[in-house]
């Protein structure tokens, strides 16, 4: 059914409906970003809370670590055209323009907020059975007064049977991009974000790009953007690309929600692999911080490898998950990933140089297959005008007589040949 | 004259083909296999521009017939439009190539239109990317491309589907969020706001600090007795 818009200024709606802004946090049964195929009930844990509290957030930005070169300032498609800028600077001050850009780097990391979604329910606000059948699409009334922001807008929906209601999020966020456009905003949410496209971006390892955009597409709150992002990180836990998330925004996020659900084992083996032990004791903290369990808690004078160790012990469930863990605890070996750099240097490889305009064709092999007849050049002469053998070159100026160039560059024979044939 | 009701139902139909021969047959043979990648034919006006499917296009771009026909450049790279004079002084690009009953209208056509396999798609990016600037994703300027309207009309839509089906991928703006206003008890001021592509060097890695002169000119001879008198007076004005 086609929808009619009209922004109007509601005023007299306004204490009626401002019961519902955002920050109201209604007890929930269940938080949407635990998924409910976990053992262990979940009653009651208010993740927004968890989220903020100080340790978490520390044990977050400790896990995030900070590529600048491969990840935050990697060569993106900007929408123009910028210079390169180089600077000739010594040991000391590329050391200092180095931890500035760390700095910078950092603000570029910031998370995006977790949330729950926004309630789905609406409110109905009035039934007016005289107004039933009075056309037959919905009418949608927005406030865009210049005070209302985005989240605490009035949206409200007329139905055709007569009654009125508060929009639903997905009607509220629509108009709130038709109204409000920004670039790379459409009104309706791209076709990436649905199957078949989000695989196929996925496979080429474009998760960054898929979640930054949703991320600026979508509300933090939004239903659709808590459903999309689950399933992208459960995509990249399940296929082990945990290099394609590490130092973004995005990975604090992927790491709460992994703790949250209990799910922790691949990517700590991940970690393993590298042998970055104080990453993998962090991940254990912030999964203990997330699930308390009065069972196993940590000590407060436990070294790394003890958190580590006995975390093991204790899971011993996961051992089929962590080898390589298990490898370097035990050995202390570290894994080699050579095909993960190849395929970081991909992603680079693409952005990075986009064209080879090189001339390919010399003046040595122009006339061979190389040139630009390839294997005409066995069935057709190639002639070249600006030769180096003098025994061609009148038969291509004769060929060029009349011609732009060679009209000009030839000008003092030409009038050599016509006092010749007087 | 753009696109009339009857070419657009020609083009529709022509897609609709294309579509439903890409259901038929899905191994799609190299253009040297099937034996047509070569065309000699030299004067085509009047003549038809055959149909090819997208998958046949993909194939016949990584195939060597492609490759020594453009030598790994762009395929706008060798094309010389038919004018005379400088190139910054030519006349306005054509409107269409082939016209709405889907023949050449003339003799050199357009880099797009003049190779039967070509047309713009999103599902086949390393074209469009071809006619993008270099490090952006905007299309380059219509007389550097030699295109005809219709072809640069077609490269901007494909190329605005392509984005959002995440074939052609770019900088998505960077989305700085105040934690104050999703959580509750978040009492921390927000930092400064970032933008990508925002960090500039000079930021980063200022100049040294070296304090050049005012310029006066007039220093040593009879005219510094204005500047001196002048900086006095306008002490004196504030």
């Amino acid at each position: 059914m086609n929808t009619v818009t009209i922004q109007t200024s509601m005023l007299k709606l306004k204490p009626k409906i401002s019961a519902f802004t955002r920050l109201s946090t209604e007890v929930r049964q269940s938080s949407q970003w635990v998924k409910a195929s976990g053992s262990s009930t979940t009653d009651d844990v208010n993740i927004e809370k968890l989220f903020v509290e100080k340790n978490v957030q520390k044990l977050l930005t400790d896990l995030t670590d900070i590529d600048l070169e491969h990840k935050v300032f990697r060569p993106r498609r900007t929408s123009i055209q910028q210079r390169s800028h180089f600077a000739l600077m010594t040991d000391e001050r590329l050391e200092k323009t180095r931890e500035r850009m760390r700095e910078e780097a950092r603000r570029f990391l910031q998370f995006v907020p977790v949330k729950e979604p926004r309630q789905e329910t609406v409110q109905t606000l009035a039934k007016d059975a005289e107004l039933k059948d009075f056309d037959t699409s919905k009418f949608v009334f927005t406030d865009i007064t210049f005070d209302a922001t985005d989240q605490d807008r009035t949206v409200v929906v007329r139905e055709p049977d007569g009654t009125l209601r508060t929009a639903n999020p997905e009607e509220h966020d629509r108009m709130n991009r038709t109204y409000y456009q920004k670039p790379n905003r459409p009104v309706n949410p791209p076709p990436l974000f649905s199957d078949p496209y989000l695989q196929q971006a996925l496979d080429k390892n474009e998760h960054e790009f898929v979640l930054d955009w949703s991320c600026w597409f979508y509300e933090p709150d939004d239903p659709a953007f808590v459903r999309l992002s689950q399933l992208i990180f459960d995509r990249i836990n399940e296929t082990n690309k945990f290099h394609v998330i590490t130092s973004t925004r995005h990975f604090g996020s992927f790491v709460f929600y992994l703790a949250l659900n209990d799910n922790i084992p691949k990517l700590l083996n991940y970690f393993g692999s590298f042998g970055r032990l104080s990453d993998c004791a962090n991940l254990i903290r912030l999964q203990k911080a997330v699930k308390p369990d009065w069972r196993v808690t940590i000590a407060q004078g436990d070294s790394e490898e003890k958190i580590v160790k006995d975390f093991i012990k204790q899971n011993a469930r996961f051992r089929d998950q962590i080898g390589d863990l298990l490898n370097f605890i035990n050995n202390g070996k570290v894994k080699q990933d050579q095909d993960l750099e190849k395929q970081t240097f991909g992603v680079r490889e693409r952005v990075g140089r986009m064209d080879r305009r090189k001339a390919r064709i010399t003046s040595a092999n122009v006339r061979g297959v190389e040139g630009p007849l390839a294997e005409l050049s066995e069935e057709y002469p190639v002639k070249v005008v600006k030769s180096e053998g003098s025994g061609e070159r009148d038969a291509v100026e004769k060929k060029d007589e009349g011609r732009g160039k060679g009209r000009w560059r030839s000008r003092d024979q030409n009038s050599k040949e016509d006092k010749k044939k007087d | 004259m753009l696109a009339t009701g009857g070419s657009i139902a020609r083009r529709l139909i022509h897609s609709s083909c294309r579509l439903a021969c890409e259901g038929k047959t899905k191994e799609v043979p190299s253009p040297e296999e099937a034996g047509y990648a070569y065309n000699h034919v030299e004067r085509k006006k009047g003549m038809y521009k055959p149909q090819h499917s997208i998958a046949e296009q993909i194939s016949y771009m990584k195939s060597r017939a492609y490759a020594e026909a453009y030598k790994g450049l762009p395929i706008y790279r060798w094309y010389k439009r038919n004018i005379k004079g400088q190139s910054k002084l030519q006349p306005p690009p054509r409107l269409f190539c082939i016209d709405k009953h889907g023949r050449f209208n003339l003799n050199h056509a357009c880099p797009v239109c003049r190779d039967e396999y070509l047309y713009f798609d999103y599902r086949n990016p390393s074209l469009i990317e071809q006619f993008l600037a270099d490090g952006t994703d905007q299309p380059i300027d219509i007389l550097k491309s030699g295109l005809c309207r219709e072809q640069y009309t077609l490269l901007r839509a494909q190329l605005l589907k392509a984005r959002e089906h995440g074939t052609i991928t770019f900088g998505v703006e960077f989305r700085n969020f105040d934690y104050r206003q999703w959580y509750k008890s978040w009492t921390e001021e927000p930092g400064k706001p970032v933008e990508r592509a925002g960090v500039r060097l000079q930021d980063i890695h200022p100049d040294p600090l070296v304090h050049f002169p005012t310029f006066k000119n007039d220093k040593n001879n009879d005219w510094d007795q204005w500047w001196i008198r002048h900086d006095k007076f306008a002490k004196k004005a504030k």
